[in-house]
């Protein structure tokens, strides 16, 4: 039976009891006959007056309801926004995303030589790409640069809050400068973002929030009083949105690397870097194409929401917690 | 023999809120008490022998039963009283049972009071879902809220009819511009066409400021076989029409037309003898800005596809021709369900006295209420004359 889609129109106010968004439409067969369905929210922004499709019946605990899956679907490239994605494990996350077929939007707070290489790779995989300067720790920067990525590519399906720097310090040596330049641009900037994104994310039927924590954020790290409260205040973003935005088919999940194979982990002090890696049960640097695919597998994965993985070689269940 | 004419002698409102610190019963009692007290000439509690309750459910407010309690209030043990609901009509319900009660003699005096107190719901996702309930049981099953239901209507009618978001917008515009003068309003709030153009999507095409207030409020008045024995200056009952469309959106043949608001307001004008260019005033049921256009329609005062037309012409705006909604409808003065009906019949009996004081329409003798319910299922006409 083919059924054509009559008037339809887009909830993005989750009521319950079902407490999600989907679209809604009036479709008709061809002997005249209307029903009401239901339609997955992953055709936001693709549906059309007289589309044609079939109709399903689908058991829920509140009643058996229609469903209209529409026939000549409407193919968008989904797209990645990757904040500090010049280098390191930006970089390895928008190389990987691409070779998942997503457009990536690189953003990083300058364009130099790494941008242009990470971007090279990226258009040589065949997908649309560009760069968009952001500074994530000013909210006009932010959307400003998430308005400009809307409007090359129309939609954000997966925002990686990875733009991330260090000052460390022990404490009585941390100035508060120190202090916020770290909290700013680590966890406020994940906020900015987010907060930016988000409505573009419910506008198409949801989306992914990774957010790249750190090992230290779950275990602290001597002389990194403003890095690890950053990257556990990340963890608590991912906690709370996870929760707060799983109605609109959003889902945040957090990553905690160990120790990555990047500039920031060599700017380590040696002897602090080979005391770490020899309480490793795996003593040796992870690989930023490591934390690539884990991502990658995170988008991909649809029952991954609110949780916070580690990515350390074993290293978390081998650090002494005092 | 004489033309028996049923008036309305009083009537009374809380002023409406979004969130009252107030119990449902608190309001109800305010609004008994005041509205006896409004009577010009006095009227006793053993004068009511009916009490006609609206309310849409006890999950807005955590109490049912309320004929005893009312008839408790007025101290009057003999009255008999019951509750309408017939979702957002039950209010024009009300006035329903209570015209043909009267006209049936099977009451001399009726007083009717509506009530809900929504914000009983913790957020406005609950109390859509207890909304929800008025659908068509596929539109249940689905967990279709209004808002959705509104804008299938909405998607059908702009592409129908070339209207746009714009268009929509003007209808909000009118009725906040409208509020501002009612000291009764919850919402007492200027908006511009591009404050709701800006305000998000709840469900495409319509947005935050297209849609109604989720409200807490309670309303009553009192009509009389012998209205002069109460009031020197009564308000006319001259018609009171309820109509019925199919429950759901879905199956009807025209989703952009509300049909039962066509028939009910054909037999409204029937009855009465009047038709729409003898009205100077109306109030109707904004519930979404959508809705009140498509009932310019249905009342005969635009041709199809031409409500917006009137709006930019100013014919509906407080100095127009025919004003629509000088309360500030749904939309600016509230809607708190069972509440709203009453509260209508009770701006005109105030618009038709000339005692609506800022919102007062010039020389306004007759008004007409549209009270519906669900998408248009069930819809009262009301005309009501001084």
């Amino acid at each position: 039976m083919v059924w054509k889609l009559i008037t339809y129109t887009e909830l993005y106010a989750p009521v319950p009891p079902y407490k999600s968004t989907f679209a809604i439409g009036v479709v008709e067969d061809e002997k005249g006959n209307r029903v009401i369905a239901r339609i997955d929210r992953k055709y936001f922004g693709r549906l059309k007056s007289n589309m044609i499709g079939e109709v399903i019946d689908e058991w829920t605990a509140f009643g058996a309801l229609k469903k209209f899956i529409p026939k000549e679907e409407v193919r968008t490239p989904k797209v990645a926004l990757i904040t500090g994605g010049s280098g390191g494990i930006g970089s390895a996350i928008a190389i990987e995303l691409a070779k998942a077929g997503y457009a990536i939007a690189l953003s990083d707070v300058v364009y130099n030589k790494d941008t242009e290489k990470t971007l090279e790779i990226v258009k040589s995989l065949g997908v649309d790409s560009m760069f968009v300067a952001i500074d994530v720790s000013n909210r006009e920067s932010v959307e400003k640069g998430v308005s400009e990525v809307i409007n090359k590519f129309g939609r954000i399906d997966v925002l990686i809050n990875n733009a991330g720097i260090t000052r460390d310090a022990y404490l009585q040596r941390m100035t508060p400068e120190d202090w916020d330049t770290v909290i700013k641009i680590n966890l406020t900037g994940a906020f900015y973002c987010s907060r930016a994104v988000v409505p573009h994310m419910t506008r198409y039927g949801g989306g992914v929030v990774v957010n790249i924590s750190s090992i230290v954020g779950l275990i602290g790290n001597v002389g990194q009083t403003n890095y690890a409260a950053s990257k556990s205040g990340l963890i608590g973003i991912t906690y709370t949105l996870a929760k707060e935005l799983a109605p609109y088919g959003i889902r945040v999940v957090a990553i905690a690397p160990g120790f990555v194979k990047t500039r920031m982990a060599l700017a380590v002090p040696k002897s602090i870097l080979r005391d770490y890696l020899k309480r490793s049960p795996i003593p040796r640097l992870i690989e930023p194409e490591e934390v690539a695919k884990l991502v990658r597998h995170v988008v991909e994965n649809e029952a991954l929401n609110g949780v916070v993985i580690p990515i350390d070689l074993g290293l978390t269940i081998s650090s002494p917690r005092a | 023999m004489r033309k028996m004419r049923v008036g309305v002698v009083s009537a009374y409102s809380v002023k409406y809120e979004l969130r009252s610190e107030r119990e449902a019963w608190e309001l109800i009692r305010e609004v008994v008490q005041g509205t006896l007290k409004s009577v010009d000439k006095g009227i006793s509690g053993r004068d009511i022998d009916f009490v006609v309750i609206s309310n849409f459910s006890d999950r807005f407010g955590g109490i049912l039963h309320t004929a005893p309690y009312v008839i408790s209030l007025i101290g009057q043990n003999s009255a008999r009283g019951l509750r309408v609901e017939n979702a957002c009509a039950s209010g024009g319900t009300a006035l329903y049972v209570a015209w043909n009660l009267v006209r049936a003699g099977l009451a001399e005096n009726v007083l009717v009071v509506g009530y809900e107190k929504m914000s009983y719901q913790p957020t406005s996702a609950e109390v859509n879902e207890v909304l929800a309930a008025a659908g068509h049981p596929d539109e249940i099953v689905i967990g279709a809220p209004f808002v959705s239901l509104y804008a299938l209507i909405a998607k059908s009618y702009m592409d129908k009819y070339g209207a746009t978001e714009e268009d929509l917008a003007l209808v909000a515009v009118k009725n906040h511009e409208n509020g501002l003068r009612n000291p009764l309003a919850a919402m007492r709030r200027k908006i511009t066409v591009e404050d709701v153009l800006k305000s998000p999507y709840v469900s495409w095409p319509l947005k935050l400021y297209d849609s109604s207030l989720i409200t807490d409020g309670a309303a009553g008045f009192i009509v009389s076989r012998e209205p002069k024995k109460f009031t020197d200056t009564p308000v006319y009952v001259e018609s009171v029409s309820l109509a019925h469309d199919t429950p759901g959106v879905f199956e009807r043949p025209d989703i952009t037309e509300l049909k039962a608001i066509r028939h009910a307001a054909e037999e409204a004008f029937k009855i009465s003898g009047l038709s729409v260019s003898d009205i100077d005033v109306l109030e109707v049921h904004d519930a979404f800005t959508i809705s009140e256009l498509i009932t310019y329609e249905m009342l005969g005062l635009a041709k199809r596809g031409e409500g917006a037309k009137i709006l930019k012409e100013g014919v509906t705006t407080f100095t127009g021709e025919k004003p629509v909604n000088p309360s500030g409808g749904l939309k600016s003065k509230g809607h708190p369900i069972g509440a709203t009906g009453v509260g209508m019949v009770a701006e005109l009996y105030w618009q038709l006295r000339g005692e609506a004081g800022d919102r007062q329409v010039r020389d306004a003798e007759r008004g007409l209420m549209e009270n519906h319910g669900g998408t248009g299922g069930t819809v009262v006409v009301a005309i009501f004359s001084r």
